[in-house]
């Protein structure tokens, strides 16, 4: 690759990158640039320990309703 | 003739892969997807795949709701599903689009509709996977070890298909309207109510119980 085509990449590139200007959100930016990552490169891997948790969590609340709404929700469709 | 079939074969061959490519993309690297998605460069075209699949699962639906013997009710059911999901659909694009432009954004009509017809893949697959379960484990669940542990991954999966749903929605706003998270929050807050009103419109005259949007 010549070095033209390697930087007309990088323009593109940049480009791309900059279509929206970086998410500022005063004092929790700090909070949010350490946790949005994980969902922007990892998000099965936070959604499936997110919700798993959140599911047993419910069932330690809710105990034998939660498998009420689960019979609901299947009816859902 | 010849030459013009293979053309057009090519051309569709294409635009297969390339929305095969953007819904792993949709999967495993959202955000990144997203981004490309809302470029002025994406084929519009390509959201007709996803509306076959939502055509294909409405007529797997009605089957299992109305049953085969009666054509004409599962042709009314088929209908009243697709058309209710047409118009839920073009109802949030809308509702979208003028939102963002009061808002101040500068979007355009062609970036939301690909990015809202992505992000239905999340509904596509928690109503097609409720749909299988219902003929493999038909409800009611019971309150026994399995009844309890299907619940636990019934539960987690429909969490986890809420919050991939999310995500679209959130790239929805920040790539399609290119807005920042304040101004998302803002139009969440006036677009939630009007989801609300929508579901309780369908499940009041019986086409969603849950709605398809």
């Amino acid at each position: 690759m010549s070095k033209g085509e390697v930087y007309k990449l990088l323009v593109s590139k940049m480009n791309e990158v900059a279509v929206v200007p970086p998410q500022e959100i005063g004092f929790f930016t700090p909070i949010y640039k350490k946790i949005v990552p994980q969902l922007k490169f990892y998000p099965w891997k936070v959604t499936l320990i997110i919700s798993s948790l959140i599911a047993f969590l419910l069932y330690m609340i809710f105990g034998a309703t939660l498998v009420k709404l689960a019979s609901l929700l299947q009816y859902g469709f | 003739m010849r030459d013009f079939m293979i053309f057009h074969s090519l051309r569709l061959w294409r635009l297969l892969m390339s929305f095969v490519k953007n819904t792993y993309g949709c999967i495993n690297k959202p955000y990144i997807t997203c981004r490309k998605l809302a470029d002025d460069k994406a084929d519009i075209r390509q959201t007709v795949f996803i509306f076959l699949l939502v055509l294909g699962y409405f007529i797997l639906a009605s089957l299992l709701r109305t049953g085969i013997r009666n054509p004409y009710l599962l042709t009314l059911k088929f209908s009243s599903l697709f058309w209710t999901a047409v118009i839920g659909f073009a109802f949030m694009v809308v509702v979208l689009y003028v939102l963002g432009k009061i808002v101040g954004s500068k979007s355009s009509y062609k970036s939301l509709v690909i990015l809202w017809a992505y992000s239905l893949l999340p509904t596509l697959t928690w109503f097609a996977v409720t749909s299988i379960f219902y003929i493999i484990f038909p409800p009611p669940r019971t309150a026994s070890f399995l009844g309890k542990l299907y619940t636990l991954i019934y539960i987690a999966f429909s969490i986890s298909i809420l919050t991939w749903k999310l995500i679209l929605y959130y790239l929805t706003l920040r790539f399609g309207l290119k807005l920042d998270l304040i101004k998302i929050t803002a139009v969440s807050l006036i677009v939630l109510p009007l989801i609300i009103f929508y579901a309780v419109i369908t499940y009041k005259i019986g086409i969603f119980r849950i709605p398809f949007i």
